[in-house]
C-alpha cells in the first residue's frame, strides 16, 4: 500500500481542536502550579516564568502541528494527558532539584523530537510487522548490552541496567521492551489459530504444539533470565504481564491467563528462595518496620509522606519530599501524595487510567490484527508499569523500581513513552483512515 | 504569602486539574457516542479528499442517473462489515490484505488476496486466486472462473458476500 497524503476528515478536525484545547488547559494548570511553588519560597513570580510558560507552549505547539500534519485523525486525548503528566511530573521534579528538572526539561524536548520523528518514519505501523525478527534481535540485544564489560555497561544505583555510549549513559531496557512487544505481535498473529486450538491432547487438555510455542518461549526465556541477571525486578515483571496478557488478546483462551498465573506463581517463589535481593523486598514489603532505617527506609518514608499530605496535601513546596531517597524517579508519587495528598496522586492515576483507556480503545477499534495487538502490548506496558510503582510506593505489593510513566524523571524512560505514544497516535489514525480512506 | 492563602490556591489549582480530567472523559465520551465506524449512508459528516473513495463514489452514483445494470457487492459477513457496498465498475479483489477493495482483515481464513470479481461486459465473473481456504459460490467450490447471476452468495473464509444488480 503505497503511502498516500492524509486523508483530513470532520471527524479528525473535530479531534484536533480537542486536542488543542484540553493541551492549552494543560498548559495552564502545569505553568499554575509552577508559580505556586515559587510563591512556597517568596511572594515573586520564579525567574525564568517566561522560559517555562514559552517552552511548555512551544513545545505543546510543534507536537500539536505535528500531530495535525503527519497524523491528522488520531485520538485527541493522547497528547494533552502526556503533556499533563509530562508537567506535573516537572513542576515535583523542580520542587526537589533544580538541575534534575532542567534535565528533565531537555528530555522533555528530545521526547517530543523522537515523537515527531516516529510519526515521520512510522506512516504505516504494519510495516514493523515485517521487521519482527529484526525487532527480536536488537530487542534481546539492548537488553543485553548493560551486561557488556565496564566501558559501556555501568551499575548505577544497584541495578545493572545502564549503557553508555559515549558522553550518555542510558537504560536500553526502555526501548527493548518496544521492540519486543512488536515481536510477539507479529508472531502471535501469525500463529494465534495455532495456539489457539492445540494440537497435542494430554488426557482431556488440548496443548498447542511446543513448536509453534517455540520461538516465542526462547525470546521471552531469555529476556527473563537477562532480567532476572540485571537484578531488574520490575522490568522482568512487566515483560511477563505482557507477555502473558498479549498471549491472551491473541488466543482468546482464558487458560493462558491461568498458566502465566501458575509460572509467575512458580518463577516468584523460587527467585524468593534463591536471590537475596528477592528476599529482602519480600521481607521489607510484610513488614518494614524492623528494617525502617536500612532497606526499609525509603518505603517507610514514602509512607510518612503520603499520610503527611492526607487528602489534599500540605501544598507546592510545603511538605518535605526530599526525605524519601531518590524521590524524583520511582518515589516520585510520595513527592506529589505529599503537597497535593489524596486528590492530587488520584489525579495522577485517573489520567493514566484514561490513557490506557485511550490505548485499549484504539486497539478495538483498529480492524487490522497486528496492530490491535501491538497496541495492546504497548498500552498494557503504562497499565503494568503504573500498578508495579505506585502498588510499591504504597506498599500495597512488594517494590520493584520501575518509573511512573511520563511523570518520573529518566530520560530513557520518558523517551520511551513519547515513542509509545506516537505509535499510539498513528495507529488510531490509521483506524480511521482505513475505514475511509481510499482501498486502492 | 502565608500558608493558609497557599493552600487555597493549591485547592483551586486541584480543582482546575480535575477539571481537566472531566473535560477528557466528556472528549472520551463524545468519541464513544460518535463512533468513527462508518456506516453506509452515514457519510454525512465526512469529507474525503480521495476521489477514490468508495464511499464518495457510491454518492456520486446515487446522484447521477442509475445506470441500467449496475452490479453491486454486498458484506452478510462478518457483522462489523454488514451492509458494506460497493458497486463493481472494475476488477476487484477480496481477500485479508488492506489492498483489497473488500478487506476482511478479522478473517484467519481468507488469504491476503483470496478472490476477484470481475465484470465483463454486461456479466460478472468471480475467479478463486488460488486461495489457501478457497471459496465457494452457492456452496459449490470455485475452482476456474464462474459466472454470477444476481443473489449468488461468495463465502471466503467464513465471510459471506452477496452479488447483487441495482438498477
Amino acid at each position: 500500500m503505497s503511502v498516500a497524503a492524509p486523508i483530513k476528515t470532520a471527524y479528525g478536525r473535530r479531534r484536533r481542536n480537542h486536542e488543542f484545547s484540553l493541551g492549552f488547559h494543560a498548559v495552564v494548570v502545569v505553568v499554575a502550579g509552577y508559580i505556586l511553588l515559587a510563591f512556597s519560597k517568596n511572594s515573586n513570580l520564579p525567574s525564568d516564568l517566561p522560559f517555562i510558560l514559552g517552552g511548555m507552549l512551544g513545545l505543546y505547539a510543534i507536537a500539536h502541528l505535528a500531530i495535525r500534519r503527519l497524523a491528522p485523525n488520531a485520538d485527541a486525548t493522547l497528547l494533552p494527558i502526556a503533556a499533563m503528566l509530562n508537567g506535573i511530573g516537572f513542576v515535583a521534579i523542580s520542587r526537589l532539584s533544580q538541575g534534575t528538572a532542567r534535565n528533565q526539561a531537555v528530555w522533555a524536548v528530545v521526547g517530543v523530537g523522537l515523537f515527531i520523528m516516529t510519526l515521520i518514519v512510522i506512516r504505516d505501523i504494519r510495516v514493523i510487522a515485517k521487521y519482527r525478527y529484526t525487532c527480536a534481535l536488537v530487542g534481546v540485544g539492548l537488553l543485553i548490552l548493560p551486561r557488556a564489560p565496564s566501558p559501556i555497561g555501568v551499575t548505577i544505583n544497584g541495578a545493572r541496567i545502564w549503557a553508555r555510549l559515549g558522553p550518555i549513559s542510558f537504560q536500553p531496557g526502555e526501548l527493548a521492551k518496544v521492540l519486543l512487544t512488536a515481536f510477539f505481535a507479529a508472531y502471535l498473529v501469525d500463529t494465534r489459530e495455532l495456539l489457539q486450538r492445540g494440537t497435542k491432547s494430554i488426557g482431556r487438555i488440548k496443548l498447542p504444539d511446543p513448536r509453534h510455542l517455540a520461538p516465542v518461549l526462547a525470546i521471552w526465556a531469555i529476556s527473563m533470565m537477562v532480567l532476572v541477571l540485571e537484578k531488574d525486578l520490575g522490568s522482568s515483571l512487566l515483560q511477563f504481564c505482557v507477555f502473558t496478557s498479549m498471549m491472551y488478546v491473541a488466543t482468546n483462551r482464558g487458560s493462558y491467563l491461568f498458566g502465566g498465573a501458575l509460572l509467575f506463581a512458580t518463577s516468584a517463589y523460587f527467585s524468593y528462595r534463591a536471590f537475596s535481593h528477592v528476599r529482602i523486598r519480600v521481607t521489607t514489603w510484610l513488614n518494614p518496620w524492623p528494617v525502617a532505617q536500612s532497606s526499609g527506609y525509603q518505603v517507610v518514608q514514602s509512607w510518612f509522606a503520603f499520610a503527611n499530605g492526607g487528602a489534599t496535601g500540605k501544598g507546592f513546596g510545603l511538605g518535605s519530599p526530599d526525605r524519601v531517597p531518590v524521590a524524583v524517579s520511582d518515589f516520585i508519587m510520595a513527592a506529589i501524595g505529599e503537597e497535593l495528598g489524596l486528590f492530587g496522586t488520584v489525579a495522577i492515576v485517573l489520567l493514566i487510567l484514561l490513557l490506557v483507556g485511550t490505548g485499549l480503545r484504539i486497539a478495538i477499534d483498529h480492524p487490522e490484527p497486528f496492530t490491535k495487538l501491538f497496541v495492546t502490548g504497548l498500552t498494557v506496558i503504562l497499565a503494568v508499569q503504573t500498578f508495579v510503582i505506585v502498588g510499591g510506593v504504597t506498599r500495597l505489593i512488594p517494590l520493584t523500581g520501575v518509573t511512573l510513566p511520563f511523570v518520573s524523571y529518566g530520560g530513557s524512560s520518558l523517551i520511551g513513552n513519547f515513542i509509545v505514544l506516537a505509535l499510539l497516535a498513528r495507529a488510531s489514525d490509521s483506524a480511521v483512515a482505513r475505514q475511509i480512506g481510499p482501498r486502492a | 504569602m502565608s500558608d493558609t492563602a497557599l493552600g487555597f490556591l493549591k485547592d483551586c489549582w486541584l480543582a482546575l486539574l480535575y477539571l481537566f480530567v472531566l473535560r477528557v472523559v466528556w472528549v472520551v465520551g463524545r468519541e464513544l457516542k460518535g463512533t468513527p465506524v462508518l456506516e453506509p449512508g452515514a457519510h454525512a459528516a465526512v469529507q474525503v479528499q480521495a476521489a477514490t473513495a468508495p464511499t464518495q463514489q457510491r454518492k456520486a452514483d446515487r446522484r447521477a442517473e442509475p445506470e441500467p445494470r449496475a452490479w453491486s457487492l454486498k458484506v452478510l459477513d462478518p457483522p462489523e462489515l454488514r451492509g458494506t457496498t460497493i458497486s463493481l465498475h472494475q476488477e476487484i479483489t477480496i481477500g485479508r490484505g488492506g489492498g483489497c477493495a473488500i478487506a476482511l482483515p478479522n478473517d484467519t481464513f481468507v488469504s491476503t488476496i483470496h478472490a476477484r470479481v470481475i465484470p465483463r461486459g454486461l456479466d460478472v465473473w468471480l475467479e478463486d486466486l488460488n486461495s489457501t481456504n478457497g471459496t465457494r459460490l452457492n456452496g459449490q467450490m470455485v475452482k476456474e472462473p464462474v459466472q454470477m447471476k444476481p443473489g449468488d452468495q461468495i463465502r471466503v473464509g467464513s465471510s459471506m458476500i452477496e452479488i447483487g444488480l441495482t438498477s
